[in-house]
């Protein structure tokens, strides 16, 4: 019974880390019909830059973090401005495709910069386990993401319900055409969109540094699963995101011990496959009706 | 004679190749009425996109009070007091009614008191108040029509412009959302009512526009041209 409560535990833990995620993708999607395929190293990014300011230049920690997410937002921008804009103009199946092409590019260009060797980021408060019972413990770090998810959650949820600018972005999701007949300026409501996104990567990017080797490679995996995790809830709805998130943390950490550690990122597919088969909207996404 | 509020001169637009507006030009002066009545496919609609500037133009100019707006992007169209009800209504409907109608006010950028507004329009339509909390979507197609028309209102529009306000709906429905167009154009608003139904579209308004494959083919006073032959054989059945 212990052995399960521990899994679960660290299985919330890792589902904080893919709901932050698939959330990024989510808003992006959500709001602009867009996958950005090149999110997960949008995430790695801000992971790199938080490393560099926080332990190569010993920033203090908020200082570092706060720089990497505004290096990263303007990255992406920069990406959207100059690359995915002028391609989205011609097609977005093009669009598409780049986005998966920007993925390699931005590993092969942190490359250059940082390196292709592993660095360890240090722990917050600490690496020793804080023992709940004499059987159950939890690393310290893993409560800080869990925090961050629920404060990222909330504060998106405040954002998107009680904000004009939210209130747009939801209205340009439903119907683009009606919403700039309100006066919505759809290339502001892209440029927040995207910062959203950068910004959100970058957070998670920096508070899990210390759970993993950081590295140009680190966002790949974890990129396309967060991605599996928005799909499996339903593609561009934001609970779909954070239940999808949470069901893939759960399953991966649960058949890492009862099943095998050597199939743990299979399981993400397997479970997108066997959602997919069940119910081809995701969980908690709508069947698209089209009207006439 | 009062003053132009509105100038469409010689506006063009196309589809890829398809030539939709050729060479269209209307004027329409302040506290009119006007109608642009013409058959399916005539080029009504991509004129009235043209206007707002969510349609780019080929040729032609747009002026509005005197400025010229040709390349003006449609949020700072909105913002100069022009608003449209599009064709199809185009409720956000997943976005309560009183959201739908946030969403109509986005362009206020002062923190003025929407009050008013709420109730202006909750005046107008008593029907959108006892659905102000349920979704769009949920709406009648009479009750979203009035939805649209109460959304554009919500920017205080100096110009209305209309897409279609009959289509879909009852005979019944159609002549009271008429007559609160009306009401709307007594209290100060300038309004283009785009229509396939011409008997009413003819009747309720000062001036009429024919479009006919894109190209203003006829023009006068409503009254004149509802007792035209070629209108009366094309555009209200004999």
């Amino acid at each position: 019974m212990n052995i399960f409560i521990q899994c679960v535990i660290n299985g919330v833990a890792l589902g904080a880390v893919y709901t932050i995620m698939a959330l990024s993708y989510t808003i992006l999607f959500g709001t602009l019909k867009i996958a950005n395929f090149a999110q997960g190293d949008i995430y790695m990014i801000g992971m790199l830059l938080g490393f560099t300011f926080y332990v190569t230049a010993s920033m203090p920690f908020v200082v570092a973090l706060i720089l990497a997410v505004i290096i990263t937002a303007a990255v992406l921008l920069l990406i959207e401005r100059a690359i995915y804009r002028p391609i989205l103009k011609v097609s977005s199946m093009y669009l598409f495709i780049a986005t998966i092409g920007m993925a390699t590019f931005l590993r092969n260009a942190a490359q250059l910069v940082f390196g292709s060797e592993s660095y360890s980021f240090p722990h917050l408060f600490g690496s020793d386990p804080i023992q709940i019972t004499e059987s159950l413990s939890i690393i310290p770090q893993n409560i800080v993401i869990i925090v961050v998810c629920v404060i990222l959650v909330v504060a998106l949820f405040l954002f998107m319900r009680k904000t004009k600018t939210g209130l747009a972005m939801s209205a340009v999701s439903m119907n683009p055409f009606a919403a700039s007949l309100m006066g919505v300026n759809y290339s502001q409501i892209t440029t927040i969109t995207y910062t959203i996104a950068a910004a959100m990567a970058a957070i998670a990017g920096v508070f899990t540094g210390p759970l993993y080797n950081v590295s140009t490679t680190v966002g790949a995996t974890l990129g396309l699963k967060a991605l599996i995790a928005a799909v499996m809830g339903g593609f561009g709805n934001s609970a779909g995101a954070i239940v999808g998130g949470m069901i893939l943390g759960l399953v991966e950490a649960l058949g890492s011990t009862y099943i095998s550690s050597a199939y743990k990122d299979a399981f993400a597919f397997i479970m997108l496959l066997i959602i997919l088969f069940l119910r081809p909207q995701g969980i908690l996404g709508r069947k698209s009706v089209s009207k006439v | 004679m009062s003053e132009t509020i509105l100038k469409v001169s010689g506006v063009s637009a196309h589809y890829g190749s398809i030539n939709a507006v050729k060479d269209a030009s209307l004027e329409v002066n302040q506290g009119e009425v006007v109608t642009v009545i013409g058959a399916n496919g005539a080029g009504k609609s991509t004129l009235m996109k043209c206007i707002v500037g969510v349609m780019p133009k080929s040729g032609g100019t747009v002026e509005y009070m005197g400025q010229d707006i040709t390349k003006t992007p449609s949020d700072k169209i909105v913002r100069m007091g022009i608003a449209m009800v599009p064709e199809g209504r185009q409720i956000f409907s997943e976005l309560s009614v009183l959201e739908n109608l946030k969403m109509g006010a986005y362009t206020r950028t002062k923190k003025e008191d929407l009050a008013a507004d709420y109730d202006l329009v909750f005046g107008i339509f008593p029907r959108l108040k006892e659905r102000a909390g349920q979704k769009g979507g949920s709406l009648s197609g009479g009750e979203q029509q009035m939805l649209a028309v109460s959304r554009a209102l919500m920017s205080r529009p100096k110009l209305l412009l209309i897409d279609e306000l009959s289509m879909g709906l009852a005979p019944v429905l159609v002549e009271s959302l008429f007559d609160a167009l009306m009401d709307i154009n007594k209290k100060g608003t300038t309004i283009v009512l785009v229509e396939q139904d011409a008997n009413m579209a003819l009747k309720f308004s000062n001036r009429a526009y024919v479009i006919e494959n894109g190209t203003v083919a006829l023009s006068g006073k409503s009254s004149d041209l509802m007792a035209d032959d070629r209108v009366r054989e094309l555009y209200l059945g004999g």
